[in-house]
Order: C-alpha cells, then sequence, then structure tokens
C-alpha cells in the first residue's frame, strides 16, 4: 500500500515536470517561431558625391576589422523587424574626427534566432579585413554606422612596394590617401 | 590535316554564341525566390500614405508594372503588404523589406515599403526625388527583382529629379519570374 502511494507520488512530480517542460517551450517557442523569418531589405540610396561622404561623416578612419560582437534584434522605427550586426575595428590610422583606438560600428543584417535578415547593399565586414571607413554617430547611440551603407566602405588594398589604396565595395571605384586628403580638405 | 582546324574554331564560336546570348537574357538580377501560385494576385494598402497626390502616383506606379503583361497583378486594397512614410534619419529614400517563413517553400509571405520623408520629394518639391521613379524601383523589389547597374530602373541609388521608367530588361525579368499573360 504504501509503495503504492510511493508511486503514485512519483507519477505526479513526473507529470508536473512534464506539464511545466511543455509550458515552457510553448511559451519560449511559440514566441520565437513570431520570428522565425527570412527578411530581405533593399535601399534605394541617395547617391554620395565625395565631398557628401566626408561631410557626412563623424570619423573616417582606415582600420582592421578585429571580431564580430554579435547580433541583435529590434523594430526598427516603422515596427518592421530587423538585425543588426556589431563590429569591434581597430584604427591603424584616422583621417578625420577624434581617434578612440577602436570603434564599435553596427552594420544591418545578420541572424538573430530564427530571424534571418539580409540587406542588400549594406556594408559587408568579415573578421581580419583592412577598410577605410566614413562613420557617422547617432545622437542616441554609442555604436558608428557606416555613412550611405556600401557607399562608406573601402577596402584596403597594399601592392608589394608599400602603396595604399581604397577600393569602394559595389563600384570598385580607387582613391589614393592623397585623394582623400584633398577632399577631407576642401569640406575642411 | 584543315578539317581538324575547323573542330576547335567551330567550337570556339559556338562557345561565344551561347555565351553572348546567356549574358542577353540575364539583363537583370532576382534573388531566386518569389510570390507563390502561378498568377499571384497581390493586394498593396497604401492608405497609411497621407498625401493624395501620392496615392495616386502609387496606384499608377502599380499600373506601369501590371502593364507589363507578366502573370502577377497589383491590386489596391486592405492587406498586411503595406506602403508607409516614415521620417528617419537616413540616406535611405525608400526601403522595401521583403518577408518570407522558414516554411512554406520559401514563398514571399509579405512585403512592406517605407518611404523617408526626411527627404524631398517631387510633387511637393520641384528639386526632390521624382517619387513616381522611387515607387517603380520599389515594386521592382516588391516583384523580387535586385538592384542592378545603373543607368536603369532597378539602380541602387538616385540623384534628385533623375527619372527612370520601367525597361525592357525590368519587363523581360518579371516575365521570367512569372510567366507572360
Amino acid at each position: 500500500m504504501g509503495q503504492d502511494n510511493h508511486m503514485t507520488a512519483k507519477k505526479q512530480v513526473i507529470r508536473v515536470v512534464i506539464i511545466v517542460v511543455v509550458l515552457v517551450a510553448v511559451f519560449f517557442g511559440g514566441r520565437e517561431l513570431y520570428y522565425a523569418k527570412h527578411i530581405t531589405r533593399q535601399s534605394l540610396m541617395v547617391k554620395l558625391t565625395a565631398e557628401e561622404l566626408v561631410r557626412d561623416s563623424n570619423i573616417i578612419m582606415q582600420g582592421t576589422v578585429t571580431k564580430s560582437l554579435g547580433t541583435k534584434r529590434y523594430a526598427d522605427e516603422n515596427g518592421e523587424i530587423m538585425v543588426s550586426t556589431r563590429w569591434q575595428v581597430k584604427v591603424d590610422k584616422q583621417y578625420k574626427g577624434e581617434n578612440f583606438g577602436t570603434v564599435i560600428v553596427q552594420t544591418p543584417g545578420g541572424r538573430y534566432g530564427l530571424t534571418e535578415v539580409i540587406v542588400e547593399d549594406a556594408a559587408v565586414l568579415t573578421p581580419e579585413e583592412k577598410v577605410l571607413l566614413y562613420l557617422s554617430q547617432a545622437e542616441d547611440e554609442g555604436e558608428y554606422r557606416v555613412v550611405g551603407e556600401l557607399q562608406g566602405k573601402f577596402e584596403v588594398s597594399e601592392d608589394t612596394a608599400g602603396n595604399v589604396t581604397f577600393i569602394q565595395q559595389g563600384t570598385d571605384e580607387i582613391k589614393t590617401p592623397d585623394k582623400l586628403q584633398t577632399e577631407i580638405s576642401v569640406v575642411e | 590535316m584543315k578539317k581538324v582546324l575547323y573542330f576547335p574554331l567551330f567550337f570556339l564560336m559556338a562557345a561565344f554564341i551561347i555565351g553572348a546570348d546567356a549574358k542577353e537574357a540575364r539583363a537583370f538580377s532576382y534573388a531566386g525566390y518569389r510570390w507563390g501560385g502561378s498568377w499571384p494576385y497581390v493586394t498593396v494598402d497604401y492608405s497609411p500614405v497621407a498625401v493624395n497626390a501620392w496615392r495616386n502616383i502609387i496606384a499608377n506606379m502599380m499600373s506601369d508594372w501590371n502593364n507589363t503583361r507578366a502573370r502577377y497583378i497589383f491590386q489596391a486594397g486592405s492587406s498586411n503588404n503595406k506602403v508607409t512614410v516614415t521620417w528617419r534619419n537616413s540616406h535611405a529614400i525608400a526601403t522595401t523589406s521583403i518577408y518570407r517563413q522558414w516554411w512554406g517553400g520559401g514563398n514571399v509571405s509579405k512585403v512592406t515599403v517605407a518611404i523617408n520623408s526626411y527627404h524631398a520629394f517631387y510633387p511637393v518639391q520641384a528639386s526632390g526625388y521624382d517619387l513616381a521613379t522611387v515607387m517603380r524601383h520599389e515594386f521592382g523589389h516588391w516583384l523580387v527583382l535586385n538592384h542592378t547597374n545603373p543607368p536603369s530602373l532597378m539602380q541602387p541609388s538616385l540623384s534628385p529629379r533623375e527619372v527612370q521608367y520601367v525597361g525592357l530588361d525590368d519587363r523581360n525579368g518579371i516575365r521570367y519570374i512569372y510567366g507572360t499573360r
């Protein structure tokens, strides 16, 4: 009789545990299912001139992408689901603005949970990549964004003689450090 | 001996012709997914746009794409597929978001377009961005066309007062994706 009571109590505990696990799975899993989406974003951008790129930047820096700091998911100004990726970039040379040594750059797109956001024409950063970035900082945010999306990102290319050139993402337009300095001095 | 030489020459010419033909046929770009069904009728809700003249332009741009005679129809009405106007301090003139579920074969389930009122548009400001061109471009994305090289309707960036129309490549593109009526 006592053994039967013990078995019943054990079964009750197992039932309660199963119910709790199922409820937790439904609550959190169900919530995540709402976010189970592929989203592709395509923006028609303002065509920025070299001077406008300089004028709209708080910082122009040549640096090395150190690592990805992960992604975050949020609702944008329109209430649409958005994912952004944060990158740590070490400053190798500063052309405009204060040199902080390292900056955190936020690029649109990435994967968070079951949400994948692909942003066509966003600046694409990869770890160890050497880049020239035109960056602006929103007043309410500590992180920087690339000005004009891919228009503000250049790949740094160095030949065997040590001559550096900057190649713009998307257009493959080439710029030298001297030309950049001239553009900055014209604006300032 | 001469016949042996003709064969590689013929092969090179065939490769050139096939290559040129393939290039011509792909003068548009699309993501590989699309709206589901053999003839999708998609309802666009532009009621959140307050300016009457802008609503008329949006309706006309839907007609522009309907007139391409692809097996795809835009229609106006109440829907989750919304066109909105939002102020955002950004270089984006307008943004299209295309939603697909993880399930359902990867077909498009919802599209929204946000016009960025941070910028000036024509009508209202004569020196602004041509709203008709902007909406033609965004409806191109809506139909899953990607950006292409300028000058074209689907070019990635736009200058103030620049006007672009639905071109032959765009028309061929959506006819390729959805078929012809």
